[in-house]
């Protein structure tokens, strides 16, 4: 695919987008429908990632899309939308977290011991077990910054736009993330998937 | 397995820590030419993008698909929305100021402003055109009557085998949340035979205004 039409697909897949929102705003609950099934999939995994508790996920990502349904007007249209709308699933979501007195900061992780990670432990595991038990020794925080970055494919200044935070820190926060997650990952990168 | 430096002290750890948005090409146009150039000249560097790769394509892994929640979404609007003489009488308990004339005036006029914004954005032309659209059919892009997304794992191959089985063709896409654009034959059976896939999560088709 060429830049010109690979700029011009993705102005007129932000013109759709562009369109529901439009008429979200008018209150057509058909288009926001649309818009809810075009990011359910995207936003549940998300939040599976992010919460690792399956009876919140929907209860979260419901009361993010809410906001989408009940205050678009406080979407500026200086950023994406997809940002804007992942940066709230992002704060709905530690919110959940914090109720139910889970940490959410970036020292629990500082404390790990990779080497005691469950993958690491695990040899005879497959190695997709032992990157989900890496995956779930990082704090919630890195878990997002791994998951929006390699599946969700934001840059890193959109990711500091979602979690509300310098850019340097969204490096700092996926250095250790990966540190973490290669020392699980036993055998050469082609075992890896 | 690739030693990740605590610091980036040199060129090697500054492209280090910026590499995972290169493997995924969403850097800037000036970090994406740093780090492009080092890894021209730096073999340790390339080795680590290799097991970068890896790392984003283990990560990338499916997940248990998301089921279907807008039926308990549904249920939430109908719960938050129970009517418009409620909600204002609602939202004027909130502000404070129940029933007051100031209220009402105020509820009038935003209701008049948003009907003069709605009509006036029916009423104009849509705003079209940058220049780079001319280089491509823009009659392709419009021919597009329906909206699809499918399950994150599917394959390319499959996705073309979905599309072929309904006699669909791609017009656009993918969008930032993954949706694609299509064309469907007119009588709405492809449009049942796509949402009887279960790699499909989303098929809709586009209602477009009377000017487009």
């Amino acid at each position: 695919m060429t830049a010109a039409t690979a700029e011009q697909q993705g102005s007129a897949g932000a013109d759709v987008e562009a369109t529901l929102l439009e008429r979200i705003r008018a209150r057509d609950r058909r288009a926001f429908e649309m818009l809810y099934r075009a990011y359910h999939a995207r936003l549940w995994r998300f939040l599976h990632k992010l919460l690792r508790r399956p009876h919140l996920i929907e209860e979260v990502l419901n009361d993010a899309m809410f906001v989408v349904w009940d205050r678009l007007d406080t979407f500026d249209g200086r950023s994406r939308f997809s940002t804007w709308l992942f940066g709230i699933a992002y704060r709905q979501g530690l919110a959940a977290l914090r109720r139910l007195d889970e940490p959410v900061d970036d020292e629990r992780e500082e404390a790990i011991d990779a080497a005691a990670s469950p993958g690491a432990g695990a040899e005879a595991a497959r190695v997709r077990r032992g990157l989900d038990a890496a995956l779930a020794t990082l704090s919630p925080t890195h878990r997002a910054v791994v998951e929006l970055t390699y599946f969700h494919e934001f840059a890193y200044r959109e990711i500091a736009a979602i979690m509300d935070c310098p850019p340097d820190t969204v490096k700092t926060r996926m250095f250790h993330a990966r540190r973490q997650l290669r020392s699980a990952l036993s055998g050469e990168p082609g075992d890896w998937y | 397995m690739g030693q990740l430096t605590a610091m980036p002290d040199d060129a090697c750890d500054a492209t280090l820590w910026l590499l995972p948005w290169h493997v995924t090409d969403t850097l800037d146009a000036a970090d994406g030419e740093r780090v492009g150039r080092h890894l021209a000249g730096c073999a340790r560097c390339r080795a680590e993008l290799a097991r970068e790769r890896a790392l984003a394509t283990a990560v990338h892994t499916a997940e248990p698909g998301a089921g279907d929640g807008w039926v308990g979404m549904s249920a939430r609007l109908d719960r938050a929305e129970p009517g418009p003489r409620h909600r204002a009488r609602a939202w004027a308990r909130r502000s404070g100021v129940p029933g007051s004339q100031h209220t009402w005036r105020w509820i009038a006029g935003a209701q008049f402003a948003a009907l003069l914004v709605l009509g006036t954005w029916v009423a104009l032309p849509p705003q079209r055109a940058p220049a780079y659209r001319a280089l491509g059919d823009a009659s392709q892009v419009r021919a597009g009557n329906a909206l699809v997304m499918f399950r994150p794992e599917t394959s390319e191959a499959a996705l073309r085998r979905l599309l072929a089985g309904a006699d669909a063709r791609l017009v656009d896409g993918p969008t930032a949340a993954g949706a694609y654009v299509i064309a469907l034959p007119g009588d709405g059976t492809a449009l049942t035979r796509l949402r009887a896939q279960s790699a499909v999560t989303l098929a809709e088709p586009i209602e477009r205004g009377p000017d487009q």
